[in-house]
Formats: structure tokens, sequence, C-alpha cells
């Protein structure tokens, strides 16, 4: 009778609560967004502990490398740009800058060591006339990411400029800065001379941290065209085998040999929730049932024909509705 | 509500030209989150001052209605500033 009695306070318009649903209070409202916060907060913990019964709650990701290319040479071909070459050399490089932002935990194009993206198709003797560098991360699909780098006027400058031959690309996941993700590196070159360049190294044996898996999105662009004595530097005649010696230890891993693209994964159990799903199933349900009650208030208050000096319920409805939409519709992912 | 709807044209035209324009807004400059932040600000905002002035012309104002806007505004903002993060 008591729980009867609360739920007609909180929901049902009554003397009690002053003729509107408690849940309509400005402290109704206020309570709630505690709510969604505390809800919020509550994820990183909460994933920590239902990792140690079982993989319910991580990032799910299924982007590929084949998927990125694929969709990058649909936009080029759009725009009657030529088709872009996979080279075995920039998937290496692609590999290896991914791995390398795992390992020293940073998201740039420039590592905090001052390690320049060109350094990576130089660690595999990759040369080039020009080149660029997209990368993205926490994206759930392919087709996402790839149309937040076209949404990007400088990453779509580097998926369009006519002067790339080759592309490479790398998916990895792995914890970058206390977040699980998946890091999408995208290596664009135009070989020098044209000529697409075969190496010995067409596998790589790199360090993948253990994967897990993200939601959400970055990507940062770079100048497409190097500075013209870098490009010079870059432009040597003499091919020579990558010098791995020169990559740090942590990003050596001894014990697999893979191809560097479309790296499995060795713990392959895909998390039954993301954290975004949870998320908006949460609000979703706040916005439904506040703009159920908001409904059901307008309707007895209709028939009861009783003047209230409240806020306007079918704003609160629209205003409600339109954040349900956009929650619907939202899609993870960054930019930077 | 259709009544309500009827009497306040003008201002209910507003609100909806305003979530509108936040929806589409919101979902062009996709996937730039900082944009989405400054939209999510601005229309709560927009729906706090909104209702403020729609009670104080239908002489219906009250600090109670005020902090029920400030409230739903901040709910709405909550949810939506969250995912964003």
């Amino acid at each position: 009778m008591q729980l009867i009695d609360t739920l007609r306070h909180l929901f049902h318009p009554q003397r009690s609560n002053n003729h509107r649903p408690r849940v309509l209070h400005p402290e109704g409202f206020l309570v709630f967004a505690i709510l969604a916060v505390g809800f919020w907060l509550s994820l990183a913990p909460a994933k920590v502990f239902l990792e140690h019964t079982g993989n319910v709650l991580g990032f799910a990701s299924n982007i590929t490398a084949s998927q990125v290319v694929t969709l990058t040479n649909s936009e080029r071909a759009k725009q009657g740009l030529s088709q872009l070459t996979v080279n075995s050399l920039l998937n290496q490089a692609a590999q290896a800058k991914a791995a390398h932002m795992f390992a020293h935990q940073y998201w740039a194009h420039v590592a905090p060591d001052g390690t320049q993206p060109w350094q990576f198709f130089k660690d595999v003797n990759y040369r080039y006339a020009v080149a660029g560098e997209n990368l993205a991360r926490d994206f759930s699909n392919t087709n996402d990411m790839v149309a937040a780098w076209m949404a990007s006027p400088t990453h779509r400058a580097n998926i369009m400029n006519d002067r790339y031959k080759e592309i490479g690309v790398a998916v990895v996941d792995g914890k970058l800065l206390g977040t699980d993700t998946t890091l999408v590196v995208q290596l664009f070159g135009d070989p020098l001379g044209g000529v697409p360049q075969i190496s010995p190294a067409a596998k790589k044996v790199v360090k993948v941290p253990a994967r897990k898996v993200v939601l959400g999105a970055e990507a940062t662009p770079i100048p497409a065209t190097q500075p013209q004595q870098m490009t010079v530097a870059e432009n040597q005649p003499t091919v020579t085998q990558p010098n791995n010696s020169n990559m740090p230890p942590a990003e050596i891993l001894s014990s697999v040999t893979l191809p560097v693209t479309d790296l499995p994964n060795p713990q392959s159990t895909t998390p039954i929730f993301s954290p975004l799903q949870l998320t908006k199933v949460f609000f979703l349900s706040v916005i439904i049932l506040l703009v159920l009650t908001l409904l059901y208030d307008s309707f007895v208050m209709h028939n009861r024909n009783t003047v209230r000096l409240v806020g306007k319920n079918l704003a609160h409805i629209m205003l409600l509705v339109a954040v349900g939409f956009l929650l619907i519709l939202f899609k993870g992912g960054v930019i930077g | 509500m259709q009544h309500e709807l009827f009497k306040h044209r003008l201002a209910y035209s507003i609100l909806l030209a305003a979530l509108v324009l936040f929806i589409f807004g919101f979902m062009v400059v996709w996937p730039n989150h900082v944009q989405q932040r400054m939209l999510i600000a601005a229309i709560a905002i927009f729906y706090f001052i909104w209702g403020v002035v729609t009670h104080v012309k239908s002489e219906s104002f009250s600090r109670r209605v005020m902090f029920e806007y400030a409230g739903v505004a901040f709910l709405a903002s909550m949810l939506l500033l969250l995912v964003t993060l």
C-alpha cells in the first residue's frame, strides 16, 4: 500500500504533490540529471568489475583495414580520382604508428618524444614524394569513421589528394589514455618514381596490445606535402632493409608474426554491450518515463479543469523528444 | 493540449523552429564534439529563456516555474553532453 502511495505521489497529480507529479517538480528534474551523471560515472568501475565476470561490457568495433581501403577508394571514385593501391610497407608503417601510440600513450601525429609521423615511413624504408596521415579512434564501424573523415575538411583533403597513389591501414585495439579503444591509422603515399615498392619485409613482427574493444572517434590531419627539405632527405634512391633497431623494444613482439592488417583478437570475445549503448538505453529510459508522465499529467489535469502555475508540459515534451531523437541517432567518434 | 498549442502558436512555432535547427546543426557538425557541446549549451539557454519569456508574457510566471525550466534545460543538456564526452 505504501508503494502505491509513493508511486501516486511520484507520478499522479494529487494534493500531496501540489497537483503536479513529484518527478515533474524542479527537484525531480535535478534528481534525474544527478542519476544520469551517476550512471555515466559508474560505467568505468562497472566495466572493471564485469571484466572479471565475463566480457559483458566493452567496446566492440567491426572496423577492418580492407573496409577502410574500400570506402576510401569509393570516396575517391566519386570525384573521379584514381584508386589507391595497398602497399605492404605502408601497412607496416601504419601498424608501427598505432603500436607506438599505445606504447607511449599519446594521441597525436607527433609523439611526445618528438617522433614525427614520417619516421614510421622511414623505418619501413618507404620512399615517397608526398605522404599523409589520417588518424581515428573510438569508432564502432568503418562507415561512420570514413564519414567523419569526409566531414572534416583537412582529413577529406588527404583522402581526396590526387597525388597519392598508395595506402596503408592499421586497425588496432588496445587501451589508450585509460580508455579501451580502436585506433585506426591511415597512411597515404606517392612512391618515389611512381613505382610501387616491394619489400622483403612484407610481414612484420609488431607488438599488439591486449585486444579489447572501443567506441567514439577522432582523427587528425597533417600536411599532405612534405617540407621541401624533408622530401629531399627522404628521397634516398637506395632500398635498404627496414632498420628495426630504431624501433623501441616495446613495439616488438617476438612471439607472433602477423600480416599487418586485420590483426585478430587474441581474446576474441565480443562484448555484449558498449558503454555508449548502455548510456543511450538508460538516458532514453529517463526520457520515455518523463514524457509519459508529462502526457499523463496533461491528460489528468485537462479532465479536472484545474488551474496550476507550472511549466508548459508540451514544451517540455518537445525538448525531451528532440533530445531522445538525437540520442538514438548519436554516433560515437571524435575528430581532433 | 491543442488549445494550449493554438493559444500560444507563435511561442511554440519559435520553439519548434529552434529545436529543428538544433537537431539539424547537431547532426551537421558531427563528429566535432566541441561544436556539438556548444550547440547543447545554446539550446539549453534558449529553452530556459523561452520558458521565462513565455510565462512572463502570459502573466503566469513564478520562481517555481523558472526553476522548472532550469531543471528541464539542465537535464536535457546533461543527457546529451554526457554522450559526447
